[in-house]
């Protein structure tokens, strides 16, 4: 190929020189919008949210996928390798680990988003609070924060699930109070960074309310940050969650459940690998999956935190 | 514990304000707190406003200029009370700011409004141009309509916009364009003084001729009052009818701005006009610079006396004495100088005039 431009290309100096008409959108283009796109066209939103899919249609399709009944216990087959007739093998009690596995996701994925809820929710409130007003009700609610910080979250899930008793209700709830100081944090450190803009201020002279200001100016610019926390924060407290009901302080058996399910394996690890192995392995399945979709809500919604 | 303290405040003498004045400021002052050491306790103040005195008459445009940090932005916000004055008074219109609770003081925002210096961090950047203008309203209790929507298109009509770009989001807009928006927000709700702070700063001098153009004729038309903060003498010659002269925190020269361009009386006034650039060399050859020596003192520390006394090239001992209030030298002429009397006024300091004004 030769390297100079054959006659044709050359544009033709007698041509007159056109302006190029401006284009003028009927609709500006939100900031919001652009934001959609970009996230829609990640590769991780793709792989994660896929995933997620098929997380959530096994929940919600439990008794049509499960082959037998997940409480139903049946000593004739009892610690049964992985076969035709069980494809994740029996475990002592002789369940079906493929059904048992396939109705914990419900309990799993209600959990870890009820805990998501509470922990977004009370926490975005809190940090919108200290954030804004700053000065002495800032104080209060960050050291209250800082307390709960201080422990290790699932010490402190653990703690709390312990007091309130046993069952499903006190795992939401410990686990979701664990995860309100990251909420808090997060959404006050944005509030921080938005509450002393010029349009914010200029918001103030108008004369709008506080009211007005957090819910029209600060709130849109700190969902980002907690929409992302909280996809990472699904992930944290499914394994919470789990395990906790992996100690025992949580979900009771016989009800199915991930953590507990592993936990009741521990025991036959050497005999029966896959009663443990199977719901282990869902875990770490749904953990990615949310991560890498939290990556990809992170890369789009947040350009401060990309990481190239 | 505030509301009793508040009770138990005696009660202030009624504002009093001169016919024809608008904004009485008496004795304003602003200080931040410098905060240090283990458990952020109060370590020094700024005072970024010293006790300033002045009076805006209905109808004018006050300049107000000064170096970076003298306290003209600090001013400006204290005076709408964006920032909480920690002395003197404010009257707007015989009524005193300073005092007001803060659901007063939000209702009488519709009357004074503020255009930012920049344009780009001033517009919320996830509402339309439209939501943006109609935001003052909604904010004091205009209900969504065709009459709120009509009122938004005469405001982009009024600074020059069109109906279609309502739609539109800041970051489609230009520079010029988005001060445009800022100064329609502004306008909304039929305000009657605006403090333009720094509002042409940012923008190139073609653009800036047009805004500062558009601000002249919004005066004209709708009656308004401004006070403009700038650091460029050119642009402030150009559109105030009086200019003060601020310096770490105090006002040092107040005069009709024809006054004040052909006449400085204070040191620190003649210093600032004798460095505004003249493109002319011939021009230039034959004024006289005034080179300050030093740095603007640190706020927090400022020295005693007249603030100016440290590079001041007229200084005398006694200058760091005591503190020399504005006294009327001329008639509506006041400066804040020791030796005013002694300074050589006459010598020509030949200030450019605003080159940027294409009619």
């Amino acid at each position: 190929m030769s390297t100079s431009l054959t006659p044709e290309l050359m544009p033709d100096p007698k041509l007159p020189v056109t302006a190029e008409p401006e284009v003028v959108p009927a609709r500006g283009t939100s900031p919001g919008r652009a934001k959609l796109l970009a996230f829609l066209r990640h590769r991780g939103t793709w792989i994660g949210g896929s995933l997620l899919v098929v997380f959530l249609l096994m929940a919600a399709l439990a008794p049509l996928l499960a082959p037998y009944d997940p409480l139903a216990v049946n000593a004739d087959v009892g610690l049964t390798a992985p076969s035709w007739a069980h494809p994740m093998g029996t475990d002592d009690f002789g369940r079906d680990i493929l059904s048992r596995v396939v109705y914990g996701s419900r309990l799993s994925l209600v959990v870890g988003f009820s805990c998501v809820a509470i922990s977004a929710v009370v926490g975005t409130l809190i940090g919108l609070l200290a954030g804004y007003f700053r000065g002495p009700t800032d104080s209060v609610l960050m050291r209250v924060m800082d307390v709960l910080l201080a422990f290790p979250g699932l010490v402190l899930a653990l703690a709390l699930a312990a007091v309130m008793g046993r069952g499903m209700l006190s795992v939401i709830v410990a686990v979701g109070v664990a995860g309100v100081p990251t909420f808090a944090r997060v959404t006050r450190g944005a509030v921080l960074g938005v509450v002393n803009t010029d349009y914010v201020l200029a918001a103030r002279a108008v004369g709008c309310r506080s009211t007005w200001i957090l819910r029209r100016h600060i709130l849109p610019n700190v969902v980002a940050p907690v929409i992302v926390m909280t996809t990472l924060y699904l992930a944290y407290a499914v394994l919470y969650a789990a395990s906790i009901s992996f100690l025992g302080v949580g979900v009771q058996p016989p009800t199915a459940e991930w953590g507990a399910m592993t936990n009741a394996g521990r025991g036959v690890l050497v005999q029966g690998w896959w009663v443990s192995t199977f719901p282990s392995v869902m875990i770490m399945l749904f953990v990615l999956a949310v991560n890498v979709m939290g990556d990809s809500l992170r890369d789009a919604l947040d350009s401060k935190l990309r990481r190239s | 514990m505030a509301r009793t303290a508040r009770r138990q405040k005696p009660v202030a003498p009624p504002p009093v304000q001169a016919a024809g004045d608008l904004v009485t400021i008496d004795g304003l002052e602003v200080a931040f707190p410098i905060t240090g050491g283990l458990l952020n306790r109060e370590v020094g103040r700024v005072h970024a406003v010293a006790g300033v005195s002045l009076s805006i008459r209905a109808g004018e445009i006050l300049g107000l200029v000064g170096e970076s940090g003298c306290g003209k932005t600090t001013l400006g916000r204290a005076l709408l009370r964006l920032y909480e004055p920690t002395g003197g008074r404010v009257v707007f219109d015989s009524v005193d700011l300073t005092t007001l609770r803060p659901e007063e003081l939000r209702r009488t925002r519709r009357h004074m409004q503020m255009v930012f210096q920049d344009p780009f961090s001033s517009l919320s950047p996830r509402m339309t141009v439209g939501n943006i203008i109609a935001e003052p309203m909604r904010a004091h209790g205009g209900a969504d309509g065709p009459d709120m929507r009509a009122r938004v298109l005469e405001l982009l009509d009024l600074v020059g916009l069109t109906a279609e770009q309502a739609e539109r989001y800041p970051h489609e807009f230009s520079g010029g364009q988005r001060q445009r928006i800022g100064i329609a927000r502004a306008l909304a709700l039929n305000p009657r003084f605006v403090v333009f702070d720094e509002a042409v700063s940012a923008l190139d001098v073609s653009i800036q001729a047009q805004i500062l153009n558009l601000m002249l004729e919004l005066r004209r038309d709708l009656d308004l009052t401004y006070l403009f903060i700038s650091h460029d003498l050119s642009v402030v010659r150009h559109i105030a009818d009086r200019v003060a002269v601020m310096y770490l925190g105090r006002v040092v020269e107040l005069a009709p701005a024809d006054v004040l361009f052909a006449r400085a009386a204070h040191p620190y006034t003649r210093a600032l006009l004798s460095a505004v650039p003249e493109a002319d060399p011939l021009v230039e050859k034959q004024r006289r610079r005034t080179v300050l020596q030093g740095d603007v003192p640190n706020p927090s520390d400022p020295p005693s006396g007249c603030p100016f006394h440290t590079r001041c090239p007229h200084a005398r001992e006694s200058c760091a004495q005591a503190v020399q209030e504005l006294v009327e030298i001329d008639d509506g002429h006041f400066v804040a100088c020791h030796r005013w009397d002694e300074i050589d006024t006459d010598a020509d300091l030949r200030v450019p005039a605003y080159s940027g004004g294409v009619e």
